[in-house]
């Protein structure tokens, strides 16, 4: 009952933000987020990965750093995607941090995932 | 975005000059050459053999494997310099990087070969059923950069035969100069990789006097005459240093007894056709790689015969000395670890010994 009380309220709450913003301009400030957030993360994950080429036998270890790298990439780029949207509408009324803080968590908990297959399956598997 | 690229642009601009100079040390190619410590892999994984299926073997035999970085970047280079576990040398290969890889699988094919050929032979004296045919072939190793038909040749093409002087054919290596004396130019017949032969003129070059072409003779399996048979299955990994675990790994899948006693066992050296274990290089980086990765022992070739007192401070590049150095040298234990040894004779009795 509490969950669907909670689902019903994220539905309010995205359909105000959409109603304020537009699909466009939701659209367009991820991918705001996502340029700018890949043109600061990619020379971190190219440091990451030739250091992980050098340092082959401490792999488990650059893996994890790998994970929280883009764990905070992906914080990074929502982060910069609700100010381009408070850009947009300084004097905006809907609640845009909050949903795209859920969005944050969201792809967060996917990235961790996709971090933990890696280091409980596949490295194991392949590498390791 | 422009919302945010107006805000950010002062940022951007400040950055941007610094930003292209870190991208060009990242991904800058220069002419050096990085090896670092790699990883292992069980020889199950480039060799199956489907036999003796249910023999439960508690142990694993892995070759080592070691980062060969070609022309790596600035970055590398600087992070490199300051890592001991890292050897960095100017890059001198006159091969471009596809055909140094060519070579590295040319390498890899025919350790296989040598490994199937050595433990084979040696489990076929206790165990009757195992049969083993080869031939002998003379394959294209190396290309000189005047080679003048380098294009049609490929690495790993077999050499035929060359119509030499006064009609003479020659079919083996030490042949080819006797025939080719008197002329600058003459017609070689190579095999390619499906069967079919070719011919190609090959021209002297007029500074060396050379035709620019490295063969080498190399034993091959015949699988029509072998049993039990065997499959290999794609390998990203090059190079014939793992040659003596390969025919460890062999010898152990064609007898009864499982002689790796639950050990996880590692180890690193060529196989020549007689059972001799040959040098490899990057050794400090295969110990590292050996003892990061839970190896409970790892063998490397030694030709010690115990004749020279001074064998340590007179043979600095054998490989085991070498890899004592690294021991030494990383703070690795290397009693009962480091095993010495002249051959695969050497590795299986030593490891017969232990469950002796």
């Amino acid at each position: 009952m509490e969950l669907k009380k909670q689902w019903f309220a994220l539905k309010i709450k995205w359909e105000t933000v959409h109603r304020e913003y537009s699909t466009r301009n939701l659209l367009d400030a991820l991918l705001a987020g996502g340029v700018y957030g890949s043109l600061a993360f990619f020379p971190l994950f190219a440091i990451l990965v030739e250091l992980m080429i050098l340092n082959l036998h401490r792999l488990y270890t650059f893996a994890v750093l790998l994970i929280l790298t883009a764990m905070a990439y992906v914080y990074v780029v929502n982060k910069l995607a609700a100010y381009t949207l408070k850009l947009k509408k300084p004097d905006h009324e809907s609640d845009v941090k909050g949903l795209i803080w859920i969005h944050t968590l969201v792809w967060l908990t996917i990235t961790l995932l996709v971090g933990l297959l890696f280091l409980i399956v596949i490295i194991p598997a392949n590498w390791a | 975005m422009n919302e945010l690229t107006e805000k950010a642009w002062p940022a951007v601009r400040l950055l941007l000059l610094p930003y292209l100079a870190l991208l060009f040390l990242l991904f800058y190619p220069i002419e050096y050459n990085i090896i670092a410590p790699g990883g292992l892999t069980e020889v199950s994984e480039t060799i199956v053999i489907p036999y003796h299926e249910d023999k439960a073997v508690a142990g694993s035999i892995s070759t080592t494997f070691v980062i060969s970085m070609e022309r790596s970047t600035f970055f590398m280079f600087v992070t490199g310099y300051f890592n001991p576990y890292l050897t960095i040398y100017t890059a001198t290969s006159t091969y471009t990087p596809a055909e140094s890889q060519q070579i590295a699988y040319l390498d890899k094919a025919t350790s296989i070969d040598a490994s199937i050929i050595v433990a084979y032979q040696a489990a076929a004296t206790i165990n009757p059923e195992v049969v083993l045919g080869y031939v002998q072939k003379t394959l294209v190793f190396g290309k000189a950069s005047y080679l003048s038909a380098y294009d049609e040749i490929a690495f790993g093409d077999e050499f035929v035969q060359v119509l030499g002087d006064g009609g003479s054919i020659a079919t083996s290596i030490e042949d080819i100069a006797s025939v080719t004396a008197l002329a600058s130019a003459y017609d070689f017949t190579f095999r390619d990789a499906a069967g079919a032969d070719y011919v190609v003129t090959l021209v002297k070059d007029a500074e060396t006097g050379r035709f620019g072409l490295t063969l080498k003779v190399y034993h091959l399996v015949d699988r029509a005459a072998t049993y039990p048979l065997y499959d290999t299955p794609a390998s990203a990994i090059g190079g014939p240093s793992g040659g003596l675990m390969q025919a460890l790994y062999v010898y152990n899948q064609l007898i009864d007894e499982d002689i790796t006693h639950g050990l996880r066992i590692a180890g690193t050296g060529t196989i020549g056709y007689d059972g001799v274990a040959g040098y490899i290089g990057g050794v400090g980086q295969k110990v590292v790689t050996a003892f990061y990765n839970g190896a409970q022992v790892f063998f490397v070739p030694c030709h010690n015969d115990g004749t020279d007192p001074d064998y340590a401070a007179n043979h600095p590049s054998d490989n085991y000395i070498e890899a004592l150095r690294a021991c030494a040298e990383f703070g690795i234990d290397p009693e009962g670890w480091l095993i010495p040894v002249y051959s695969l004779a050497d590795v299986i009795a030593y490891l017969d010994g232990l469950g002796a």
